[in-house]
């Protein structure tokens, strides 16, 4: 019935060399700022502020240059964030929490309403699609108050519930799948039907395995998003300092602080660094295509 | 309504007795109250040692003091002293250590012990009708195994019935506790036992206190202040050292406490925080049950169960009543409130004060403010926010109308345009000022000017003319500063301009807000003063003038010597006193117009402009303990300083300068140390002579500060500042992209004019927001 | 496509309950607080605050800023992931490698980096340095008008990523057979790209735009700590109008504001989907 067709692996043409030269500089361009950012992250205070204050020279005949590497390696400032504000640890292992559970709660969700919302008919379907709609566009700050009004009501607030449970249901994602679903042509279903399959049925033999690479680009955004969550935190869990992800310690933006804040982003980064190298792959093995007989 | 107002006045009765009693210790031989340095308990009571009567009080269950003198009989000391000198002679001890009449008290059941405060030399004490006979026991040995240099001291001792047990700490050259060691010794054969106080972690003890089955509580910190010390509970005989929180699982202590004693009658032990007590026993969260007022006397647990704390003052408490105290929370950028309610009057509020942008949120106070609004959260009872959200606050509504007799009074003699920001319609105070002041002005010394023989007239009345007199100072007065040793600023002339470049730049600032088309009139009358300000440091400067260098007397230690200043220093100053104490006869300095607002004016055709600025509390209307929250702001509202609230108020009394407070102590010391005088001997006398001295002298510098209000100069201030318009509060609000443009001006890459038009710009945006 | 499965309200329920509650409770909340003055007392003033927004001469010049540089940012971000996303989906092996370099810059935290861009942007950094070696002037890249630059270049970096891995899904379900097809009857690269990736893949392409659309809408962050409250006229957008507002506890202003924005959007995202034949294809 369904045989799983891998691409042959071509090898490649000389375009395909271009274009692997082509993307690897792009990459390179890319990864400046970060790079930038993990060498400085061992440059000592002062050294950093001696070169943050160098800019805005307006003289013609001086370039900003640009340190490459730290007269001493310092890393007090590492010392300072993991071992005096011991906190680290903690709030590293709560973002872990928040981005596991919002991970779980969204598969468990969106892709199952996003199915209703794509591959059926009923009335009403194109209104909740277009609420779904305005309610990405508006700013957080928006609609903050009467969600928190709402939270309380429900006892919710300081807890991690209330963090959770509304990124589970977030719209960004349920749009983003049902888009996806809608472009599944519609004979893989019907070839379905014919063996007697149900919607549900349907929706877990024949969509989800076909949706792998979206669910796994959303999974990979999704977490990107979870990890990176500011406001909310800020906001629900105000009276909980010990609640609060890894992303809120190192939200504020300061120069003189400069030597923290790029080692707090290091140390921010390599973690969902490691996540993305050693488990996409799995997520998104290949690609694999699944086509009828 | 009857009810209830007998149930809050019985509620107020039982406040009043869950504070503490208080009686005086006996009175000394010398004035005031004797100073119980070291107690004990003893029988129903207490006895406790009083070093400068030489005498021993005994305080029996009816609070009645017998005195004995203090008789020694040093038998056999000076052997074991000279031993132990010698031993100690590689540490920093000196004879006058050993001649020190202090020491500990200790008690085993009926047997008195004094422990000498440096040698640990032990005496025991027999009392008779009216004396106490101390008779020297012996020096025990009590130097650590290692060496260690540095003083020592004994800083507790006590007994139980068979050892006496003998804590000393080891102050590094520092000063600080580098080791603390607990000695017992048998009172039998005073054999020593060294029991060891290492703790886990970065943690050392610098105090001891007996506990219970053979151990011990050790106050203990990390670092070299003790502003985390906590408590330890250490087990002498296995060693094994654990917190005080974990040793008794589920209390709930504060962060950061020091340890008081321990109450064997009801199996707690008494903390404090500052000046809260806490009782803190296995369980339950730590109890308060009062305030002390003395934050340093010794505490006893007396037989009966009452926590008396001793020092020259003796309160008494009952550790098992719990006194509820309200927390409230206020939410601060970083100044603490004045007058915070811990160690104040008000023994049932407790104040946490909880900074904004701290390293989370990064979002200040006000901005806090505005997002617990919107969410209607009660997390914080008070704000302090800066002076010039108060339009926003008061239109919004959000806060609590501060009705009170103070506040409504306060409210009616505020400026016309200070009430108009900080009252409501109906005459109650929505905000409470605190801290605002004036920040743009520039004074002169009266003396000085007098001496280069300055006019009024010819001192400068605008920007323009200052730059001019500072131009031609050299060539004008240079000389006459020279004889006379009086400089041009109060700081260095490069860091006066700084200033002075900040005033016009608020000055436009404010002008831009208030009255954008006269700042558009005279845009480039404007942006050449600020051109000037560039300029005039490099032009100046080629002259290397000691007048234009920080005054001499500046740059010793001690500033502000009194005994300098009853000579003029310096011409010009920015920190006066706030205004009206200005106004006064005999103060040597003035400002630097008479027109009322006392700023220089930024242009010939423009008026002077004030700039206020400062902070205010808000009380959040969502909180949930508003009456307490109310309350507080009274206390602050009455016990504001003079001059953080002169520059607001009409007919504010004229603040004291520091130095007629100053005055007033010193001739209080005079008293004090003549006093002594007449029966001090030897070194102490010659002491007590320099420093009276010194006193003398101090007194006569501070005399040409000493004034008295002049009522005219008064009412002419009065006057003109009810009538003048062009006063406004500071402007921060845009201030954040102003200083980026402010920033390039100074790096030169965008001149006077653009930076006008800058400050234009964003002001228009402001506005049209 | 099901038709008059009961199931599917079932399947709905979870999804639409949470929505509900979490997101158009507040939602439709937020329109109440935009109808009220903002005082303790909460008056009720009807439409007052739309009309003072609507007339208020910042709110269009933010309004006017925001849907600018949506409009530079938006097509722009579309069309460099769709060519990359080809590009890489002719090189499969690498493919995922690239991909996951592309999404890093969406994992960094904003305030770090705003700090490296300040110092590559600066008046002597390296851009400048480039165009001096390729001939050109300096340029004052960090004020006024050419501001807009380095905020839309930010903003491709960060979120390139994000589109680059959604078309990359999407083109994976074209079935290779149809490039093999085509290339045998000689179309080039471009061609193949454009008749026959986009058309089958008309669903993401559409979500790619919004979006990226969407995300344009939120570049606050850099704006504000580059230029700061208030900054030249030609980067002040609407997220700065309602931050500031909301810094003087004008509530009101900015879920007014907010609203009026969406419904702009609504209006033209509805001629979008309405001109475009993006709907589930009808049997």
């Amino acid at each position: 019935m369904k045989k799983h067709f891998k691409r042959k692996l071509k090898s490649l043409s000389p375009g395909g060399w271009v274009m692997i030269c082509v993307m690897s500089l792009l990459c390179a361009l890319i990864l400046i700022p970060m790079a930038l950012t993990f060498l400085y992250s061992f440059f000592s205070r002062g050294e950093i502020s001696a070169f943050l204050s160098e800019r805005g020279n307006y003289d013609e005949s001086v370039f900003l240059t640009f340190p490459l590497s730290p007269a001493p390696a310092s890393i007090g400032q590492y010392y300072e964030i993991f071992i005096e504000d011991s906190s680290y640890l903690k709030f590293f292992l709560n973002s872990v929490f928040y981005t596991g559970m919002i991970l779980l709660g969204q598969a468990l969700i969106v892709p199952l309403t996003a199915y209703a919302l794509s591959r059926f008919s009923f009335r009403g379907r194109d209104l909740i699609f277009f609420i779904i709609l305005i309610l990405m566009i508006l700013p957080f700050q928006v609609t903050m108050a009467p969600s928190v009004m709402m939270l309380r009501k429900m006892n919710l607030m300081d807890t991690v519930w209330a963090v959770i449970l509304p990124m589970c249901f977030s719209p960004l994602y349920i749009f983003l799948i049902r888009q996806f679903m809608v472009g599944i042509p519609n004979e893989l279903l019907e070839a379905g039907m014919v063996d007697g399959v149900g919607p549900v049925r349907g929706f877990i033999h024949v969509i989800l395995p076909v949706c792998k690479p979206v669910i796994g680009a959303a999974c990979a955004l999704s977490f990107a998003d979870s990890w990176n969550l500011v406001e909310q935190p800020l906001l629900y869990l105000a009276n909980r300092e010990d609640l609060r992800p890894l992303s809120v310690m190192f939200n504020r933006i300061s120069t003189d602080g400069a030597d923290i804040a790029f080692a707090g982003a290091t140390l921010y980064i390599l973690p969902t660094l490691f996540v993305y190298l050693f488990f996409q792959e799995n997520i998104v093995s290949g690609i694999q295509l699944t086509e009828l007989k | 309504m009857k009810k209830v107002l007998i149930i809050l006045a019985l509620l107020l009765c039982l406040a009043f007795l869950a504070s503490a009693e208080t009686f005086d210790a006996p009175k000394s031989v010398y004035e005031g109250n004797a100073f119980l340095r070291s107690s004990a308990v003893w029988k129903d009571g207490f006895i406790s040692f009083c070093p400068p009567d030489e005498a021993i009080f005994v305080c029996d269950e009816n609070r009645v003091f017998h005195k004995y003198d203090l008789v020694y009989d040093h038998t056999g000391y000076d052997e074991e002293v000279k031993a132990f000198l010698k031993k100690t002679d590689a540490l920093l001890m000196d004879t006058e250590f050993i001649e020190n009449g202090n020491y500990n008290i200790a008690v085993s059941g009926d047997r008195i012990f004094l422990v000498h405060l440096y040698t640990a030399a032990i005496y025991e004490v027999t009392l008779s009708d009216s004396q106490a006979h101390a008779v020297f026991k012996c020096i025990p040995e009590y130097l650590p195994d290692q060496k260690i240099k540095g003083i020592f001291s004994v800083e507790n001792a006590w007994a139980d019935d068979e050892k006496i047990y003998i804590n000393v700490n080891f102050h590094g050259e520092d000063g600080y506790v580098e080791l603390s060691v607990l000695n017992c010794y048998d009172l039998q054969s005073f054999a020593r036992e060294n029991c060891d106080l290492s703790l886990p972690g970065a943690y050392y003890a610098y105090a001891a206190q007996p506990y219970k089955e053979g151990k011990v509580l050790l106050q203990a910190t990390t670092g070299k202040s003790s502003d985390n010390s906590i408590v330890f509970v250490k087990d002498l005989k296995t060693g094994e050292a654990e917190p005080l929180s974990d040793y008794l699982s589920a209390a709930a202590l504060p962060a950061a406490y020091t340890l008081m004693t321990y109450d064997a009658v009801h199996d707690s032990v008494i903390i404090r925080d500052y000046d809260l007590l806490y009782a803190v026993s296995e369980g339950r969260p730590a109890m308060p049950f009062g305030r002390i007022e003395d934050i340093s006397p010794q505490a006893l647990i007396l037989k009966n169960g009452q926590l008396f704390t001793i020092s020259k003052m003796i309160q008494v408490f009952d550790p098992t009543k719990e006194m509820a105290v309200t927390h409230l929370s206020v939410l601060t950028d970083g100044t603490t409130p004045p007058n915070i309610a811990r160690g104040s009057n008000i023994p049932d509020i407790e104040i946490d004060v909880k900074e904004a942008g701290g390293t989370v949120s990064g979002q200040s106070a006000f901005d806090q403010f505005a997002n617990d609004m919107t969410i209607a959260s009660s997390r914080y009872d008070i704000y302090i926010v800066p002076i010039q959200m108060a339009d926003n606050i008061l239109d919004k509504g959000y806060y609590v109308p501060i009705e009170s007799e103070k506040a409504k009074e306060m409210a009616e003699s505020m400026y016309p345009f200070v009430s108009e920001r900080m009252a409501d319609e109906n005459g109650s105070l929505a905000i409470l000022p605190i801290q605002v002041v004036r920040k743009n002005t520039l004074g002169y010394d009266v003396r000085a000017a007098e001496l280069l023989g300055l006019t009024e007239d010819d001192l400068p009345k605008t920007y323009a003319e200052l730059f001019e007199f500072i131009r031609n100072f050299d060539y004008d007065y240079g000389d006459l500063a020279i004889d006379y040793d009086i400089s041009l600023f109060k700081v260095t002339l490069g860091r006066a301009i700084g200033l002075i470049r900040q005033s016009i730049l608020q000055e436009t600032i404010a002008l831009s807000r208030i009255d954008r088309e006269k700042l558009i009139e005279n845009r480039d009358e404007i942006a050449r003063l600020l051109d000037d300000t560039m300029k005039i440091g490099k032009e100046v400067s080629d002259v290397v003038a000691p007048y234009f260098a920080i005054p001499q007397i500046f740059m010793e230690d001690y500033i502000d010597a009194p005994e300098h200043l009853s000579e003029p220093a310096f011409l010009f100053t920015f920190d006066l006193s706030p205004l009206p104490s200005s106004h006064v006869e005999h103060y040597p300095y003035k400002y630097l117009t008479f027109v009322s607002s006392n700023a220089l004016s930024l242009t010939d055709a423009l008026s002077p402009v004030g700039i206020y600025s400062g902070l205010a509390m808000v009380v959040n209307p969502y909180s949930e303990k508003i009456d307490y929250a109310l309350r507080y702001i009274d206390y602050c509202l009455e016990n504001m300083e003079g001059r953080d609230k002169a520059d607001l108020l009409m007919n504010a009394e004229p603040v004291p300068s520091g130095y007629m407070q100053a005055y007033e102590s010193h001739m209080q010391a005079i008293e004090r140390n003549e006093k002594q005088l007449e029966y001090e001997t030897g070194k102490e006398r010659r002491e007590t002579e320099e420093f009276l001295e010194w006193l003398y002298q101090a007194c006569e510098g501070m005399i040409p500060f000493l004034y008295d209000v002049d009522q005219n100069a008064l009412d002419i201030y009065e006057k003109d500042i009810e009538t003048a318009s062009e006063i406004w509060l500071d402007m921060d609000a845009a201030s954040e992209p102003i200083n980026a443009a402010f920033d390039q001006f100074l790096r030169g890459s965008v001149d006077g004019r653009q930076l006008i038009d800058r400050i234009l710009e964003v002001s228009r945006m402001v506005g049209l927001e | 496509m099901f038709r008059k499965k009961k199931i599917v309200y079932l399947l709905l329920l979870p999804g639409l309950t949470g929505l509900a509650l979490f997101y158009i409770g507040p939602f439709i909340g937020g329109i109440w607080v935009s109808l009220t003055d903002g005082t303790l007392q909460n008056g009720f003033v009807g439409f007052d605050n739309y009309k003072r927004v609507l007339s208020n001469e910042m709110f269009r010049l933010g309004l006017k800023n925001t849907l600018e540089l949506s409009v530079i940012c938006a097509p722009l971000i579309w069309l460099t992931s769709f060519l990359i996303a080809s590009m890489l989906s002719s090189i499969q092996k690498y493919a995922a490698g690239f991909r996951n370099i592309l999404l890093v810059p969406y994992l960094m935290p904003t305030s770090a980096m705003l700090i490296i861009w300040t110092l590559l942007f600066d008046y002597g950094g390296c851009i400048n340095r480039a165009l001096v070696f390729f001939g050109f002037d300096r340029v004052l890249w960090l004020s006024e008008s050419a501001l807009r630059v380095p905020i839309v270049v930010m903003y491709i970096w960060k979120n390139m990523g994000f589109s680059v891995v959604l078309f990359l899904s999407a083109l994976s379900q074209i079935h290779p057979s149809l490039y093999e097809y085509a290339s045998i009857e000689g179309a080039s690269w471009w061609e193949q790209a454009f008749k026959i990736t986009m058309p089958q893949i008309l669903p993401t392409a559409f979500l790619v735009f919004v979006l990226a659309w969407v995300n344009a809408f939120k570049i606050f962050k850099e704006a504000y700590f580059i230029g700061g409250d208030y900054p030249s006229p030609e980067i002040y957008t609407l997220q700065h109008y309602m931050n500031n507002k909301f810094s003087s506890l004008e509530y009101q202003d900015v879920t007014t504001a907010a609203y009026l924005f969406a419904v702009i959007v609504l209006v033209l995202f509805a001629l979008m989907y309405l001109s475009k034949s993006v709907r589930a294809p009808e049997e």
